[in-house]
Order: structure tokens, then sequence, then C-alpha cells
């Protein structure tokens, strides 16, 4: 039985980590940038693809492609920015100095997520208050809770793919290609647009990355039929995506130990 | 002549220098794999001019994105790299080789879009026939050209802000929606419809879809991209003029 001083102590590090992340957050991201630079970039990616899916279905890819578009709000933060923090580390030459705080490469980034997540969030609000009008059903709306509880498996989705993409960052020259490969990969295996005549070869490959199963789970929530298969399906395939991104992460670690330096640029 | 060899030897240098740089792999290569197998996947739908319209769409909005991230960021990479004030002092005027640097992006982009472009519609079963070969060269080299005018406007308005990279992010998504590019003018509202007409890429498209049909090329969309590259050239001139007379006065190579 830990006492509460014992567990104060033991969640001190999480805390002291997610701290430091929003400061980090906040030095790099101003008002300004959120506001003329995060926020206009959510609204116009989902009306970009509200008109994909219009060109591709009409009325209804649009409808399609706007509840993709609300899903895929979630993603450039947590798989494209996140894993930005840890090749910022590299790059700067404190990957070193973190390696040697209480936390591992693992809990520390997954701390330092907080800011990110907050943006995802914040950019998945946009996109849900402006892309229900376009498609014609500002009856969406209503149902904000469920779709909320919705965002919460695909941003689990994000995170797990974020994290597994930071470890690889890490590595030599993966950190800009990783990233922007795992946030396109999102349009492509999520289902973000009517995609009938996908090859079968890319359908396997989607069942085994979480953005599928999330995505739809999603779609299930929004249209108030929770389908629990599907959310069950993307938080065990999330959860394996946590545990190969640790694995990579101790990886890392141990090679970066191996050879006495961080310096994998 | 000097301006033309020193243009040539910039585009040389930097195709040498990005040609291996991760983001020349995600702008030109997977970023068109990716749209244009989501858009021939689901088939071309109701989109006027069907699969074609769709391969040059997104070969535009590829380059588009090459000329944002590359040209646009490249004096800040000069910067970062404590490179400006060697390429400040050299006899050869700053804007002819930041106009030649764009160029060297536009030839890398619009190689690897180029191969994009005959793979992955050839492996959906629509392979793209172009009628008119030569038209297709013609247009090429066009937006080569454009793309060297439209770099140095770009590089120069991204040194006038601070945080370059969110500019890049925030200017990306306009210019797919109204850019006549990928989405069809008639998909919009007549009120968004205009801003296309500043930019070269609705009229690059026309012509590169004549050359792919065989139809007949409206000498106007050959005048838009002709006065496009003229106001590129100008306005980024003009632009650049000002800073780099700031930086010598100030003595300071951080341009922003």
């Amino acid at each position: 039985m830990l006492t509460s001083i014992e567990l104060a102590d033991r969640w001190s590090p999480y805390r002291v980590a997610a701290k430091m992340s929003v400061r980090s957050y906040r030095a790099h991201v101003s008002n300004g940038v959120i506001g003329w630079s995060i926020l206009p970039r959510a609204l116009l990616q989902a009306i970009f693809l509200v008109l994909l899916g219009g060109m591709q279905d009409g009325a209804a890819g649009r409808v399609y492609a706007g509840l993709g578009g609300i899903a895929f709000a979630l993603i450039p933060a947590l798989v494209t920015k996140l894993p930005d923090v840890a090749a910022e580390e590299k790059y700067m030459g404190t990957l070193g100095r973190l390696r040697m705080g209480r936390l591992g490469l693992f809990r520390l980034f997954l701390a330092r997520s907080l800011p990110y997540l907050v943006e995802a969030f914040g950019s998945w609000l946009v996109a849900f208050l402006v892309v229900p009008p376009l498609i014609g059903d500002a009856a969406l709306l209503t149902r904000f809770p469920q779709a909320l509880a919705g965002a919460v498996v695909v941003a689990l989705a994000g995170l797990s793919v974020g994290l597994l993409v930071t470890a690889f960052s890490l590595g030599k020259r993966a950190d800009l290609l990783a990233g922007n490969l795992a946030s396109y990969a999102f349009l492509l295996l999520g289902g973000v647009l009517p995609t009938v005549a996908a090859p079968g070869w890319l359908r396997v490959v989607a069942d085994l990355v979480p953005y599928g199963a999330a995505v739809s789970c999603f779609r299930h929530a929004v249209a108030g039929r929770a389908d629990l298969p599907a959310a069950g399906h993307a938080i065990l395939l999330s959860g394996c995506w946590l545990i190969a991104a640790a694995l990579v992460l101790q990886y890392q670690e141990r090679r970066f130990r191996r050879t006495g330096h961080d310096d994998f640029v | 002549m000097s301006a033309a060899v020193t243009m040539l030897g910039a585009a040389r240098f930097h195709i040498k220098d990005v040609r291996a740089n991760p983001a020349v792999i995600v702008l030109g290569i997977v970023q068109p794999t990716v749209f244009l197998s989501l858009l021939l996947a689901a088939g071309p739908g109701s989109t006027p001019g069907g699969v074609p319209a769709l391969t040059v769409g997104t070969a535009l909005i590829s380059l588009w994105s090459s000329l944002v991230w590359s040209s646009g960021m490249l004096l800040h990479r000069e910067i970062r790299m404590g490179t400006m004030s060697q390429l400040l002092v050299r006899p050869a005027d700053l804007r002819v080789v930041v106009a030649g640097k764009a160029v060297g992006t536009a030839v890398i982009a619009l190689v690897a879009v180029g191969l994009v472009c005959a793979v992955v519609p050839a492996a959906f079963g629509s392979p793209v026939e172009v009628a008119r070969p030569g038209l297709l060269v013609l247009v090429v080299l066009l937006a080569v050209v454009n793309a060297g005018a439209f770099g140095l406007l770009l590089a120069a308005l991204f040194l006038v802000v601070r945080s370059a990279a969110r500019l890049a992010e925030a200017l990306m998504y306009p210019v797919f929606i109204v850019g006549g590019a990928l989405v069809p003018l008639g998909a919009l509202p007549p009120w968004a419809r205009w801003p296309s007409a500043l930019l070269s890429l609705r009229w690059l498209r026309e012509v590169a879809l004549s050359a792919v049909d065989g139809s007949a090329v409206r000498p106007v969309a050959l005048g838009a991209i002709a006065v496009s590259t003229v106001g590129y050239l100008v306005a980024g001139s003009l632009i650049f003029g000002r800073l780099t007379e700031r930086a010598r006065k100030s003595g300071n190579v951080d341009l922003n």
C-alpha cells in the first residue's frame, strides 16, 4: 500500500515533465501562431477534405469525408508535431541529459504529449464546429458528447502512432520522413475519404494500424450507434502500438548507452 | 548571360544539396501518391476532366507544397546555417541565386511528381495518355520558369515573418482549396473563385490538360502564366531589395 507521500513522489516526475512540456510548447507557439496558423489549418484541412469527398461522391461523399476530416483534425499534432519534440532534443544535443532523468524515454515523451493532446482536441473542436453546416447536417452539433467519445479513441490511436514515430525519429534521418509518412498514412488507411476500390493489400495493411478502426468507431459514435467491437479493436491495436513504441525507445536508449553518444543525426 | 549562368549554377547546386533530403521524398513522392491513390481508389466521380484532371491537379498541388516548404524556407535555412552573409557579399545578385534555387526545387519536384503521375494511375488501371507531348514539355518548362519567380517571392515573404514554418503550414490549404489546381472552381462559391486567377496553378492546369486531351490552348491561359511570372518576379525583387538594403544598413543578416 502506497502512502500519499510515496504516491505524490511517484507522480512528481510526470508532473514536472508535463509542466515543462507545456512551457516548451508555449515558448514555440505563441497565441498569434495558434490564431493564424494552427486553428485555420484545422478549419481549411477539413474544408479541403469535404470538397474532395464531394468530388468523389457528391453529397454522400461530402458527409463521409466531412466526418473523416473531423477525425483527421486530431492527427497532425500527435503524429507530426509530437515526434518533433524528440527530434529537436536530438538536434540540440540534450537527449543525453533527458536519459539521465527518473523517467525513461517512453514515459517522458508520454508525459510531454500533454500540450499536443490539447492542440489536437482544439483543432478537432474547430473542425467539429465548422464541418456540420458544410455537409448540411447541423444536427451533428447536438451529438457533441458522442463525437467527443469517438474522438478520444481516435486520439489514442494517434498518440500510439505518434509515440512509435517519436521512437523512430531518434534514429538517423528518420525524423521528417516518419512523422509525415504517418500523417499521410492516416488519410490512406484511416478511411477518411470513400475508398471503395482500394486494393486488397491496402486493406490488410489498414487492419494492422489503429487508424481505420478508430475512425470507424468515431463514425458510429457520431451516428449515435456505439460500435463497441470497433472501439475495442482500436484500443487493442493502439495498445499494441504503444508497447511497440516503448520497446523501440528502449532499444534506442540501449543503443545510445552502447555507442556512448546520442548523435544519430 | 552571366545571370543565366548563375541561375543555372544555383539550380544545379540546390538539386545536389537537397536531392537526398527526406522533404523531397515526402512532398514529391509520398504526398502525390497518397492524394492520387485516395482519389483514384474511389474513381474520378463527378470531377470534370476525370482521371487526367485529378492527376494534373495532384501534380500541381505537390509542386506548390514543394515550393512553399523548399523555396519559402530557403533563406531561413541559409541564416540558420550561417551562410547568408556569404551569399550577400558575392558578386552575383542574391535574387538570381534564390530564383535559381527555386528552379532547382521545381525540377526535383516535377521529376518526382512526374514519376508518381505515370505510375499511380497505371497501377489503378487508368494510365494517363498524352495527346500532345510537345505541349506537355512546354508546360513543364513554363512551370519551372514560373516556379523560379514564385520561389523568389515566397522566399522574400517568408523572411518578413519569424514563424516561417507556421506560415508555410497556413499557406498550404488555402491554395489547395481556391488555387484551381485540384478542386474544380465550380465546387466553390462564386466569391471564392477569383483568387485562382492570380495564381499560376490554375492556368498551368488548363494548358497541361490541353496537352493531355489534345484540345486547343486558350491564349489567355498562356498570357496569364507569362503575366504571373513577371508579377511574381517584380514583387519578389522589390521585397528582396528592401530587405537586403535593411540588412546592410543594420549590419544584421537575420533579415526578419
